[in-house]
Order: structure tokens, then C-alpha cells, then sequence
């Protein structure tokens, strides 16, 4: 007979039924973030797999298959998480996944270096009733550092089957995927699951058998999780009692309860057990320093921390632009000798000109700016992959800390070097609106790779051999605004105290060829995809504009793009911009990447396919190093890109905050970039 | 003296020894970067900028760190010296691809790259790297740190783990 208060018969019997119509199971992977959970997805399904998005929401959903002993097994890797509370959205999803979707199995990956705070989840998990299987990940490096776990009495304190692995090493996984058919095809499973008092208990008795009078529920849900959840003041679980016929005697048995008092009571009693089982399971015989506490010495230190990581950070944008750019003058030499032939041999003039003026020039000189969106995100995967950004975000959280921000905001900052947009949908995480609000209001200062190109080529034409250094300066003043405007928003608009940041630190490993090149090229991708789509009709866009009406010259102040560009080019001419500038990044408010492309129709098209460079650095085009500065700093902060302005409109549902997202840029952008032209002037850069 | 004390001891000594060297080569670099330059700055082929100096600087100060602590007998400081050894290379192999993408532009495209010759930017963070090149090739077996001693925390006899689980 199935436990009384453990998984309630109904719930079981639904999946059982499902199980025996076919030899297809379903395999969830759950634990705490950085335990190689996806490693170990990829070692189960090798290539077989592929990658969609949560119902709803933007959380990449992975999805692999794998043939075991006659089983098609389907394996679904869940978010990380550290509990199973309705915190953030991550939470959401892997506990609607194993209560509401029920899998056959749940393959619990647990950091064997790491157990005391892994098993905290474990005791979740036992509530559900769902049939689980842990991987206890990474035991050669906690038997390397001299741990000794007892598997046998784990088991049988917890009633799961434990099986040894190492995903990097992709051992243990034979006998990880038999546990699972096993397991799967086991008759009758009963794990045991924490008491939580005679007191507790008793009221917990009292809601299960209160929830099983409602068939709907009783069904869909495992009453001892949902008891639990419920004493512990889980308004999403609760809302899932909105219209059963137990809603309000729920409700009544719950008027009496100190949620807070309960939630801490249980989460104490989880610590006393997994306290007690580790007394028995794990004996440490040695404790050694690992050689990533040993490297955290240095890159963590309270002084020197943040100059190495500003130091790090130098080299990558100067390694950045040295390597790049030789293979950028390649591809520019190549695009103006084709659009140069085009010139040429293309009978009609205006096609010639739509298409060596337009599009060469407009999506050529996007492309052009491959080799440093490359090899910068290549640097960042590796330092993301050896584990160092993650420290970068510890040693930033101190300075941040100081300034009354959630130290939680650096990530998704970090992420907006890559892209804004889903930078911003990974604040989701953050669970305190203001601390939230704060970070999505202040990552379209963190500079995204669609801007790199502007700099690259403005540093690259006016700053010579001080051009890795005037990069970086552009990403460390991102860095600047972006926390001088959280602070400023966290003492006017967005008042409050930071909450607690908790922050584990992944261990420090050789990063793997495979998934770096394969982070590299998907970002990669992702320009070079716009490139072919929206630069090309931008460009389009652009060759008309600074062609029509027909008749006037190409590119000249009579075209429509000249006309437009005259009218604001007073608002803008204090900063040492003309017309042209002021058409390009208007076109960079739909896609920053429009920017590079514009300059490239209006400045780089002339006869024969001219080099943009060359078209920037002509006397000319008004342009010297210090509007160039002045430039790059109005690109890095103004207005966000239309997908950028669209996100932070969904993320916080106000158009007040969305508005005030692109006024105050647009605002702080000019100022900065009048400040860098007038100081510029004043340094001679003139 | 014990050979683990010789051998820390002349750790000790290149760390501090580097660390200076690199420190001093910092500051003029950081010098001549902010355009003080003179007969003193090329002679010391100090081609790079500001940053090129802090850099250096803080490669030194890490390893000065590591001659502290090994100074002191904490052999933990080890891990600065290995640390900042790493961060020198780091940033040699940044000197080396600069140099190296100069002339693959010069033998390619030419344009700028034409008459394209390394000692333009060659730099202390390049000529000072055989020091910790040496030192990595000398030690790369050697930086690990030995157990501080064993601990257990297993083997209570607790009774009542079936009385925490249903």
C-alpha cells in the first residue's frame, strides 16, 4: 500500500496507465543550477536532441532522445533550481513540468562536491511523489578531493536509487540509464520523505484528506506537496484551488496559519535531516583546498579582485581588435572590389547603384564586422566557460552592494554584451519588482554586439593603435552608467533596500572546444542572420531615401535621407555630427547593427566602391576624434533598438517606464557625447 | 633547510623579483602612455599606452603579493604566483597576436600593414614574458597545495535519522 501521506494513489495511477500503452518514458533532469545537469543531458542524448521554449515564456526548453533495453526514452532538461518555491520563473517551470506534466522519471543531478546544499532540493522532491533517480554528478572530483560517500546507506536513508557520474567524463552513464528503465518499470516505489512534526503533520493530515474530496484535484495533484505547499503560504498553489469545491474549507484550515514561521520550521527540519543523513553518508577524510579556491584567492580578492577583472578585460577588447582586423580589411577589400565591379558592368545605373551603393555597401559593411563579433563573443564564452565571469559578478556584486543594488543585477548585465533582449527576459530570476525594474531599466547601457561594429570602425579610424583601449573605454563607461543610473534610480523613482543575493560559484575548469565554438557560432549566427534581413531592407530603405526624388545626387543633402537628416541635424550639431549621422542612427533606433550598415551607404559608397574608413576619415565628412568619441558614446547609450524598447514594455507591463527607458537614454546619450566632443576639442583631438 | 623550503623560498624570490620588474616597467609604461615619453622611453621600447602600463602593474602586484604571503610562510601564496605567471602570459599572447595579425595584414592586404615592422609595438609585457614562461615551465607540476590537515564530519552515530524521515 502506498504511504498514507506520501504520493497519493490516483496521482500515481494516471501515470502508470500512460506508462504501460507504450515503451516511450519520459526522463526529466532537475537540480541546482551548475551541477553539469546539461553535461549530463548532453552525454544521455548526444546530437539527438533539440532546443524550443517553455510555454509562455522565453526559457529555452531542451528536448534529446535516447534508445535503452527496448525504451525510446525522451529526456527534457528543467531549469536549474534550488527549491521548489514559486520564487522565480525557473521554479515555476520545473515543478509545473514534474507535478502537472508527471514524467515517468526525474533524474535528480546532485553535486556530489556539494551534497549539504543539494539535498535540499532532494526533500522536495520526495514530496511530489515523482519517481526519481538522483546522479550523484562529479564524484571523481569529490573522491579526487578525498570525500568518502556511502552510496548504500544514501539509498537507503533516502529510498533513490544514487548512481555515480562524472557527465564531463561521461562515466556512470550505463548504469544511470538501467536505474532509469528500472525505476521506471518498477510495480510498486515508495521513498521515504521528511516528517515535519507532530504538529505540522497533523495539519498536514487534515488538508490532504480535506483535498482528496475534490476528484480534480486529487487527480492532478499529489496532496502531501500540495499540503505543504499550502501551510507554507504558496499563493501560486493556492490559486490552483480557485473554483474546487475545497477552495473555502482549505481556505478556513489555513486561517490560523504563520505561513513565514511554518515555511522556516519546515526548511529547518529539511536542514536537520539532510544534517543527519550526511553524518552517516559522507565522511570527509581529507579536506583539501581545491585548486579553484586556490585561483579564487586571487581572482576574488577584496583589492585586486576588480583591477584583474578590469585587466582581463582590456586584453579581450584589445586581442579583439588587433586579431579581427586584418580579417575585417579583407572582407572590406573584397566587398568594395565587388562593388566596384558592379559599378562597372551592371548596364542599368540605378541597379548598379541599388546594388553596390545599397546593398554592398549597407549590408557589406555589417559583414565586414564578423571577425571581431567572433572573436569577442569567443573570449567571453571562454571566460563564461572556465567559470570566471561568474567571479567577475561576485567581485562586481561588492561595488554594487555599496551602491544599494542586487548584486543578482550583474548577470543579466553581463548577458546584454551579447544581446539586450534576452538579457533582459533573464531578469526574470530576480524576484523583488524594484531590484528587477532597476536592472531592466539600466541593461541597454550595457553595450550589445549589434554596437561593436560603430566602434570598432570609428575606434579603428580615428584612434589608431589606441583603439583596443578606446573600445574597452566605451564597455567600462556602459558599466558606469549603468550603475550610476541604478543608483540614481534606487535613491529617487525606485526607493528600497536591495534583497540578499546568494551566489554559488561554479569550479573553475578547462573550457570544452565543443560548447565554446558552439556559443560562439550561435551569436555569431544571429548577427550574420540580421544581416541578411533586416540590415538588407534597411539598406534598401537607405539607398532609397538618399537617392530619391530621382535626379539628385547620391547620398546628397537634397535626397529625402538629406532632407530629413538637415532638419535634426541642429539638435544634433553641437555634438560635431552632420546630417548623415543623424540618418544612420536614426536607422540604429530599429536595429543598433543599422548604424554600421547606414555609415556604409553614406559614407563608404563612392565611385568605385570607396572604403568606408576612408569616407569617415575625408575632411569631408565633418568627422574628427573627437566627434568620433562623442559618437561612439551617443551609439553605446541612446535609445535602446525597437526589440530592446518591445522587452522592457512586456517586462514591465508600463508604458511609463518604457517611455522613460528611452527618454532618459536619449537625453544621458547626448550629454555624455557633448561632454566627450567638447572635452575632445579641448585635448586637441580636433 | 628542507627542499620544500628551498623550493618555496625561490618562488619567494621570483615572485618578488618578477613583480618588481614588473611593477617598475609599469609605472614608466603608464608614464610614457600618458605622453611623457623620451630617449628613457624608447630605449625601454615602451610602444603601448596607458593601459599597457596598468596592466603590467597589476601582473606585478599580484606577484608581489605571492612573495608577501610566501614571505610570511603561508604557502597558499603560491597561488598568486601561479595567478600572476598566467595573467603575464595572458597578456604576452595579446602582445604576440597583435604582432602576429600586423603581418598576416602587411603579407595580405598591405595598405596600412605595408612597412608594417614589431618592433613599432613591441612592449615589457612581450620582453619580460621568459621570466614567467620559465617559471611556469620550472613549476607547472608544483602548484598545488597540500592538505591542511584532515577532518571528518562523518561517523556520528545519530540515531534518529528514520525519526527526521516518513
Amino acid at each position: 500500500m502506498p504511504h498514507k501521506g506520501g504520493m497519493h494513489w490516483h496521482y500515481r495511477a494516471r501515470r502508470r496507465e500512460r506508462h504501460h500503452e507504450e515503451h516511450r518514458l519520459r526522463i526529466a533532469l532537475a537540480g541546482n543550477p551548475n551541477v553539469g545537469k546539461t553535461s549530463l543531458f548532453n552525454a544521455l542524448t548526444g546530437a539527438r536532441q533539440h532546443v524550443g521554449n517553455w510555454p509562455g515564456v522565453t526559457v529555452d526548453k531542451k528536448v534529446g532522445t535516447r534508445r535503452h533495453r527496448g525504451h525510446l526514452l525522451e529526456f527534457i532538461d528543467l531549469p536549474g533550481t534550488y527549491s521548489l518555491t514559486a520564487n522565480s520563473i525557473d521554479e515555476i517551470i520545473t515543478r509545473d513540468y514534474i507535478i502537472e506534466e508527471a514524467p515517468d522519471v526525474v533524474i535528480h543531478v546532485v553535486d556530489a562536491t556539494n551534497m549539504g546544499r543539494n539535498l535540499y532540493l532532494t526533500t522536495q522532491l520526495m514530496t511530489t511523489g515523482a519517481r526519481l533517480v538522483m546522479a550523484l554528478n562529479m564524484f571523481d572530483v569529490s573522491e579526487a578531493r578525498g570525500d568518502c560517500i556511502d552510496l548504500e546507506k544514501l539509498e537507503e536513508f533516502l529510498e533513490i536509487p544514487v548512481v555515480p557520474t562524472s557527465a564531463s567524463k561521461r562515466t556512470g552513464m550505463d548504469r544511470l540509464l538501467d536505474e532509469i528503465v528500472e525505476e521506471a518499470d518498477r510495480e510498486y516505489h515508495h521513498h521515504h520523505m521528511v516528517g515535519y512534526g507532530d504538529e505540522l503533520e497533523r495539519r498536514i493530515s487534515v488538508l490532504v484528506e480535506t483535498l482528496d474530496q475534490d476528484p480534480g484535484i486529487s487527480e492532478k495533484y499529489p496532496l502531501r506537496w500540495m499540503s505543504v505547499k499550502l501551510l507554507e503560504g504558496d499563493e501560486n498553489v493556492l490559486e490552483r484551488l480557485s473554483g474546487s469545491s475545497v477552495e473555502e474549507p482549505v481556505r478556513a484550515l489555513l486561517t490560523d496559519a504563520d505561513h513565514e514561521e511554518i515555511e522556516v520550521e519546515m526548511a529547518e527540519r529539511r536542514y536537520e535531516v539532510i544534517d543527519t543523513i550526511l553524518g552517516q553518508a559522507l565522511v570527509r577524510c581529507q579536506l583539501r583546498v581545491t585548486p579553484s579556491d586556490y585561483v579564487d584567492r586571487v581572482l576574488t580578492h577584496k583589492w585586486l579582485g576588480i583591477p584583474i577583472f578590469l585587466a582581463m578585460m582590456w586584453g579581450a577588447f584589445t586581442l579583439t581588435f588587433t586579431v579581427s582586423i586584418p580579417f575585417s580589411a579583407m572582407i572590406d577589400a573584397a566587398f568594395a572590389h565587388l562593388s566596384g565591379w558592379i559599378s562597372e558592368n551592371v548596364a542599368s545605373e540605378w541597379l548598379g547603384s541599388l546594388l553596390a551603393d545599397g546593398i554592398i555597401s549597407g549590408v557589406g559593411f555589417v559583414l565586414i564586422f564578423v571577425p571581431p563579433i567572433f572573436v569577442l563573443f569567443l573570449l567571453l564564452a571562454i571566460l563564461e566557460d572556465t567559470g570566471y565571469l561568474a567571479r567577475a559578478a561576485f567581485n562586481m556584486d561588492r561595488i554594487m552592494a555599496n551602491l544599494g543594488l542586487h548584486g543578482k543585477s550583474f548577470i543579466p548585465m553581463l548577458m546584454g554584451f551579447g544581446c539586450n533582449v534576452p538579457a533582459i527576459l533573464s531578469t526574470r530570476s530576480i524576484e523583488d519588482r524594484k531590484d528587477r525594474f532597476i536592472t531592466i531599466l539600466v541593461n541597454p547601457f550595457m553595450s550589445c554586439g549589434a554596437r561593436l561594429p560603430v566602434f570598432v570602425l570609428l575606434a579603428g579610424a580615428f584612434f589608431g593603435a589606441a583603439a583596443g583601449t578606446a573600445i574597452f573605454g566605451i564597455y567600462i563607461l556602459g558599466i558606469l552608467v549603468a550603475i550610476l543610473t541604478a543608483k540614481l534610480l534606487r535613491s529617487t523613482l525606485l526607493r528600497g533596500e536591495p534583497a540578499p543575493f546568494i551566489m554559488e560559484m561554479p569550479r573553475y575548469h578547462l573550457p570544452s572546444t565543443k560548447l565554446v565554438l558552439s556559443h560562439t557560432w550561435e551569436r555569431t549566427r544571429m548577427y550574420m542572420r540580421k544581416a541578411g534581413t533586416v540590415i538588407l531592407l534597411g539598406a534598401i530603405i537607405v539607398w532609397f531615401m538618399a537617392s530619391l526624388p530621382w535626379g539628385v545626387e547620391y547620398g546628397s543633402e537634397d535626397s529625402v535621407a538629406g532632407m530629413i537628416g538637415k532638419l535634426l541635424e541642429p539638435l544634433v550639431a553641437p555634438l560635431g555630427f552632420d546630417w548623415r549621422i543623424v540618418v544612420a542612427l536614426l536607422f540604429g533606433f530599429i536595429a543598433k547593427e543599422l548604424v554600421a550598415g547606414t555609415l556604409g551607404v553614406l559614407f563608404g559608397g563612392g565611385e568605385g566602391g570607396g572604403s568606408l574608413v576612408k569616407g569617415l576619415t575625408d575632411p569631408s565628412s565633418g568627422l574628427n576624434a573627437a566627434s568620433a568619441a562623442g559618437l561612439m558614446a551617443f551609439t553605446l547609450l541612446y535609445t535602446p533598438c525597437l526589440a530592446t524598447v518591445g522587452v522592457i514594455w512586456k517586462e514591465t507591463g508600463s508604458i511609463r517606464w518604457t517611455a522613460f527607458s528611452v527618454v532618459y537614454s536619449l537625453v544621458l546619450a547626448w550629454l555624455v557625447a557633448f561632454l566627450f566632443y567638447r572635452a575632445g576639442l579641448a585635448l586637441g583631438w580636433g | 633547510m628542507t627542499p620544500m623550503d628551498r623550493t618555496m623560498r625561490t618562488r619567494a624570490v621570483f615572485a618578488g623579483v618578477t613583480g618588481v620588474l614588473y611593477i617598475v616597467l609599469g609605472c614608466f609604461q603608464m608614464l610614457a602612455g600618458l605622453g611623457l615619453r623620451g630617449a628613457w622611453s624608447e630605449m625601454l621600447y615602451l610602444n603601448g599606452g596607458a593601459m599597457d602600463g596598468f596592466v603590467l602593474i597589476i601582473v606585478g602586484t599580484v606577484m608581489v603579493q605571492g612573495y608577501r604571503e610566501l614571505r610570511q610562510g603561508l604557502h597558499e601564496g603560491v597561488a598568486f604566483v601561479y595567478i600572476g605567471i598566467l595573467l603575464a602570459l595572458f597578456f604576452a599572447i595579446v602582445e604576440l597576436s597583435s604582432i602576429g595579425a600586423s603581418y598576416l595584414g602587411a603579407w595580405t592586404i598591405g595598405g596600412d600593414y605595408a612597412g608594417y615592422n614589431a618592433l613599432d609595438i613591441l612592449s615589457p609585457a612581450l620582453y619580460l614574458s621568459p621570466l614567467p614562461l620559465a617559471g611556469l615551465l620550472a613549476w607547472r607540476h608544483g602548484f598545488t597545495l597540500h592538505p591542511r590537515g584532515a577532518q571528518g564530519n562523518g561517523t556520528k552515530d545519530l540515531n534518529n535519522v528514520n525519526g527526521g524521515l516518513l
